[in-house]
């Protein structure tokens, strides 16, 4: 039988891709430095302020929807059902 | 009257009756053919083509060619052919038949001048779409495939009331843009608001999308809600409203695509964010934004067919769509995965995916018009975008936990359909020229630069980090076995309320006409035309004001009845009295 294709599973390539990834993060706020002149609005002159905004806007999201599931609207498949 | 031409509509609708009779390979031809001449009749389709009929002194108009409906025809043309092409192993008529007339309904929406043939076209869209529902054949898909039918039924009807008024205070029926806010233009905002799922009037998209075939899901991703955003921007392009809608929208697809276990249901809800980006541009209703709707309805109608196509294809391989029950199926179906991957790239608008030559064109419109609140809640939701459609999907489905789960990737004709549709989704993000050529304002668009340094790496920087959030809170988003409740709660288990609460008035009700009219009035009735005479002596003496005793003593004697002689029998002479007395009304009623 043909091996599987299994590059994410092995716990070094994760490793890999963290590093990796976090690598880019940083390059990505590090490169708004070299960028000159456009800043039209008083918030492009926050370095790094879009990566704040979109993880700060993300957590907000995901803990948003967590309590609005588990207080709410989140019930059994058969709820419709019953 | 030129009639040299004839709608688009028509090809389709033609194209439908031929597939009736072929089979085989040559219906498979002919299925990817008529979407091909449909683009190229679109294409040499002049301005002044018109096309009308006339109907009980009436003229209707089918047939009114800008630059804004080339757009959707054209963009109609190749999602028709990408969704054919994925759909072409399907044995049978009803799905293929089906999606041939919902295609041409689309087009006749889009092509229409008067809103009679608008209005006619709106619901044969709606019962022609049912059908890639039903095809499914679960008891799941035939309720969702009532409610869903249900529901446009319902919208449709607004959406004539909202005509007729129009007509009766005397404008005009052209389809043209609507400026005064009235009952009639408020109704027709609403007909075509149902369509766009806007909340609440969203709840049909995400109950009956997930129900479809693992084929019908691409043609219905496409159609519906695409033809709203067509009619918004052509009847109420400026509308403030449509604004605060539209916003609303993303994040509301948002927030219910994160608590969703169904990988389909997540999409669905994505359409509904995806569509919230168009409707606000709708409502900010500069030439820039407007051309930002048209261009971001093309580019989505693209990538988000090719995630539905992916999460068909899973569907297909699989009979499974829960998160819940998939992962691990990277190591089996490549060719999904990275088709999965560049449509998830292209509706979070990475750079050099269709998806941040259009969208980033409706956030500077928000941005040019000074709406501050508006942008940023926008980028909060393009954040989300990639949060929800662009890692959760994918993640769950081909990555995450292994479940054990195993299959190749789908058919060949399955396959191209994805790579078609994937590279246009890079196309479009490297060379978005061609997109831009055809939008309603051209010079605007062309003066408008999607790459510049700055703007691709505030874009990298949003989405990254919104990806670093996905990870770092993967606990919260743990699948559960659950379902969302949406408005649709309301006509599905309120429903039950309304049942509930009705039979209760109606038994009460019943009973008390039940005392009243069965037991009461025959009772007392008929003690009277026993005893006439006592009666009526008895009811003398206490209007006369005899006190009790005297009465008492009257009764304790012998009833006059029983003594005198009457000339006639008493009940002849009541049935008498009585047919007189109905003689008397019904002369005088009718």
């Amino acid at each position: 039988m043909k091996k599987e294709f299994e590059w994410f599973d092995k716990p070094e390539n994760i490793w890999k891709l963290k590093v990796y990834g976090l690598l880019t993060l940083l390059v990505t706020v590090a490169a708004e430095l070299m960028g000159t002149g456009d800043s039209t609005h008083q918030w492009d002159k926050i370095p790094g302020f879009y990566a704040m905004f979109g993880f700060i806007s993300c957590v907000v999201l995901i803990v948003l929807s967590k309590f609005l599931g588990k207080w709410w609207l989140k019930k059994g498949e058969e709820y419709y059902d019953e | 009257m030129t009639s040299s031409w004839i709608p688009p509509a028509f090809i389709f609708l033609f194209g439908a009756l031929v597939a009736l009779v072929l089979k085989g390979r040559v219906k498979q031809a002919w299925l990817l053919f008529v979407p091909v001449a449909g683009f190229a009749y679109v294409h040499y389709l002049p301005t002044e083509a018109s096309f009308s009929l006339s109907v009980l002194q009436y003229h209707v108009d089918l047939l009114q060619v800008d630059r804004l409906s080339k757009v959707f025809g054209y963009i109609f043309c190749i999602a028709a052919f990408g969704s054919f092409l994925f759909a072409l192993h399907v044995k049978g008529n009803v799905e293929h038949i089906s999606a041939l007339i919902y295609v041409g309904s689309a087009l006749g929406v889009v092509f229409s001048g008067d809103f009679i043939s608008l209005y006619f076209f709106w619901e044969f869209m709606a019962v022609a779409s049912v059908m890639l529902i039903w095809a499914r054949r679960t008891k799941k898909a035939l309720d969702a495939g009532y409610r869903y039918v249900l529901v446009h039924i319902f919208g449709g009807l607004i959406l004539l009331a909202g005509l007729l008024l129009l007509y009766y205070d005397g404008n005009p029926l052209t389809v043209q843009a609507l400026k005064g806010k009235t009952l009639a233009t408020w109704l027709i905002l609403l007909g075509f608001m149902l369509n766009a799922a806007v909340p609440p009037l969203s709840a049909w998209l995400s109950d009956a999308y997930p129900e479809s075939t693992a084929t019908g899901g691409v043609f219905l991703s496409a159609f519906t809600t695409k033809t709203a955003v067509y009619t918004l921007i052509r009847v109420f392009p400026g509308w403030e409203v449509l604004i605060w809608l539209g916003t609303l929208m993303t994040l509301y697809g948002i927030i219910y695509a994160i608590m969703e276990n169904d990988s389909r249901r997540i999409l669905a809800y994505s359409i509904i964010n995806q569509v919230g980006f168009m409707v606000a541009g709708v409502g900010i209703g500069t030439e820039m934004s407007l051309n930002g709707a048209s261009a971001h309805a093309f580019a989505h109608i693209i990538y988000k067919g090719l995630l539905w196509m992916s999460a068909g294809s899973v569907l297909y391989m699989t009979g499974k769509t829960k998160c819940t029950e998939l992962g691990g199926l990277y190591k089996t179906m490549p060719l999904t995965l990275i088709c999965c991957c560049i449509a998830a790239a292209s509706i979070s608008s990475f750079p050099l995916t269709s998806g941040f030559t259009t969208k980033t064109m409706i956030i500077h419109g928000a941005l040019d018009q000074h709406l501050v609140i508006i942008y940023f809640l926008l980028e909060v939701a393009s954040a989300g975008v990639f949060l929800h459609a662009g890692i959760k999907f994918p993640y769950f489905v081909f990555f995450a936990k292994d479940k054990g789960v195993r299959a190749a990737d789908p058919r060949p004709n399955m396959q191209w359909a994805m790579v078609f549709f994937a590279f246009i989704c890079i196309f479009l993000g490297v060379y978005p020229k061609p997109l831009y050529h055809i939008l309603p304002y051209p010079l605007v668009a062309e003066e408008f630069h999607a790459y510049t340094f700055m703007s691709v790496i505030r874009m990298l920087q949003l989405l990254l980090f919104s990806g670093l959030a996905f990870f770092a809170f993967l606990g919260l988003l743990k699948r559960t076995e659950t379902i969302s409740l949406d408005t649709d709660w309301f006509y599905r288990k309120g429903t039950k309320l309304i049942l509930f609460v009705v039979t209760g008035i109606a038994s009460l009700v019943g009973r008390g006409l039940e005392y009243v009219f069965v037991k009461t009035i025959p009772l007392r009735l008929s003690a009277f035309c026993e005893r006439p005479v006592t009666t009526f002596m008895t009811m003398y003496y206490r209007f006369s004001g005899k006190d009790a005793g005297a009465i008492d003593e009257f009764q304790s004697r012998a009833l006059p009845e029983k003594v005198s002689t009457v000339p006639i029998g008493i009940p002849v002479f009541m049935a008498l009295l009585f047919l007189a007395a109905f003689a008397y009304i019904f002369s005088n009623i009718f």
